[in-house]
């Protein structure tokens, strides 16, 4: 057994120094498409109700432009064009659906943009395939460096508040239960408090690593490690999160690791007699949706104490998918990594200044909960951050800096006509202002009783409450967390 | 020394994945009966936001 493990090795070896000797370096790029286009799949596949054209014909056939032009990519790795159709698709999809609340879509948003820029660009300067895919690559590789880093330092920054601090709110905690539930340690006081320590420490050193290229493989790893583990708690559909941040890291890892990565997968991809790696990635791709779903739909049959619904085998097929594909990605990418070292870091060469831009307007927008603006697509999530109503429980920003008051006045819902504010009022969720008189507008038709600034409202509804006109950027930008009133303020997303 | 550390940085990580589909595995939803921030019995399992 021990000599067949040494020879797969080997022979994965020998093929990825045979086969390419004289790797690429744009290889790193190839890559990161193939990791990208997988990362866009498990977030288009997050909103089902949307591949079922229960939001309209048009948003449909956008995702399934999506999904066809990821498994396209797939195939064909090399070509540029159907990395910049994907995501031109994606950067389109993102804007028919404002507001988006989800943080890693607003984050795959900045880096679609920054593809879309950095390809007609280098296309626009005639400079031959080989320099424009070099071109792109060194852009792309900085933008992503500083879209990670900018999802570190507010996945710490945002954390720093009383609620996350305390082990029985703590979204950590919440994480860490359900992880460790299999082995009995959920109720662990050392892993309660420990998890919420290693949040901080495991991100911690992920920013740092970033810059500090030297050591870039010890955040590299931890983050993988961390990444591929919060999927599989269940608690919420976070493949889509963690399979950006391996693609984010693909990227921006040194171009060396990105090399090997490619050479060592496509080697063992290459094992499969098909015509091409991406063709076996491809078939093993659709081969594992269809296992997983089968494996899915076999467990709901079986489980006919429990109610399971269509969205439960939906996430159970993509989650069981991700713990086999991510586990993969994340060997290789540490194998890769490890190899690589003792690693001495290169200068790195110039990017264009927008380069710069679209990481730094993240940046400030993840400011707005402090500011009183959005408080959702601020990678705020798992945060227990509240900022509403003129309060925080913020420790270093202990009182808002309301520069609007989207947030300041915050409606108490006691009853409704609709069954989803039904619920927000049986849980004593609340919802700022803004989010109400939005509801009004979207649901003309229905009442909602409810207390703001000491005022009540009973069954109240559009017709009877004066609805103010808000402007295009307000109506597409603007969108909120259901408030959380109780303390501690318990973990919600 | 340098190859031992990489050695059981690897295996550790292959070992993470291996238990990462067993507890995949386990935490199905289909087999727990429980849906997004653990919500049982046929709770509402998504509430339009549930993605990080």
């Amino acid at each position: 057994m021990a000599t067949t493990h040494v020879n797969w090795i080997d022979s994965v070896r020998g093929r990825a120094t045979s086969g390419d000797a004289k790797p690429k370096a744009a290889d790193g790029l190839i890559a990161f498409s193939v990791m990208w286009a997988v990362a866009l799949i498990f977030s288009t596949v997050s909103h089902p109700e949307l591949l079922m054209f229960q939001r309209g014909i048009k948003l449909a056939l956008v995702e399934y432009l999506i999904l066809a032009a990821a498994l396209a990519l797939i195939v064909q790795p090399r070509r540029l064009a159907l990395l910049l159709l994907l995501a031109g698709a994606m950067v389109l999809q993102y804007l028919f659906r404002l507001p988006v609340a989800s943080n890693n879509q607003t984050i795959a948003f900045f880096m679609n943009c920054a593809i879309v820029v950095a390809v007609l660009a280098t296309w626009s300067k005639h400079e031959g395939a080989d320099l424009a895919r070099e071109n792109a690559y060194e852009t792309l590789r900085m933008v992503a460096r500083l879209l990670l880093a900018t999802m570190y330092f507010y996945g710490i920054f945002h954390k720093i508040n009383v609620d996350f601090l305390d082990p029985d709110a703590s979204c950590a905690v919440a994480l860490y239960r359900p992880l460790t539930s299999t082995f009995g340690l959920e109720d662990n006081l050392v892993g309660r408090y420990g998890s919420i320590i290693a949040t901080f420490v495991l991100e911690g050193i992920a920013i740092v690593s970033l810059f500090w290229r030297r050591f870039f493989a010890v955040g590299l790893i931890l983050a993988l490690w961390f990444h591929y583990v919060i999927p599989i708690s269940a608690y919420s559909w976070y493949m889509d999160f963690s399979s950006l941040v391996f693609a984010l890291y693909t990227l921006s890892v040194p171009r060396e690791v990105s090399v090997a990565f490619h050479t060592r997968t496509s080697a063992i991809l290459r094992r499969v007699r098909t015509p091409s790696a991406g063709v076996s990635a491809t078939v093993a791709l659709l081969i594992g949706v269809a296992a997983s779903f089968a494996l899915a739909s076999y467990l709901r049959a079986q489980a006919s104490d429990l109610e399971v619904t269509d969205l439960m085998v939906w996430h159970s097929t993509w989650m069981v998918l991700w713990a086999v594909i991510g586990g993969i990605a994340m060997v290789l990418l540490t194998w890769s990594a490890l190899a690589a070292l003792p690693y001495r870091p290169q200068a790195l060469p110039p990017v264009p200044k927008w380069a710069y831009v679209l990481p730094g307007v993240l940046f400030v927008s993840c400011l707005s909960p402090y500011l009183g603006l959005k408080t959702e697509s601020s990678i705020a999530m798992f945060s227990n951050l509240h900022t509403e109503g003129g309060t925080t429980n913020h420790l270093i920003i202990t009182s808002p800096l309301y520069i609007a008051d989207y947030q300041r006045d915050v409606a108490i819902l006691t009853d409704s006509s609709d069954p989803s504010m039904q619920d927000r009022a049986r849980r004593g969720l609340g919802m700022v202002r803004f989010d109400l008189e939005r509801w009004f507008r979207r649901h003309p038709d229905d009442w909602v009783s409810f207390t703001m600034n000491g005022r009540q409202f009973n069954r109240t509804s559009a017709a009877t409450y004066p609805l103010p006109d808000y402007n295009l950027i307000e109506r597409e930008l603007l969108v909120f967390k259901p408030v959380d009133l109780a303390r501690p303020k318990v973990c919600t997303h | 020394m340098a190859q031992g550390w990489k050695k059981a940085v690897l295996g550790f990580t292959a070992g993470l994945a291996a238990v990462g589909v067993l507890i995949a595995f386990v935490h199905m939803p289909v087999r727990t009966g429980c849906g997004f921030y653990n919500q049982c019995g046929g709770a509402p399992t998504d509430d339009g936001n549930a993605t990080e």
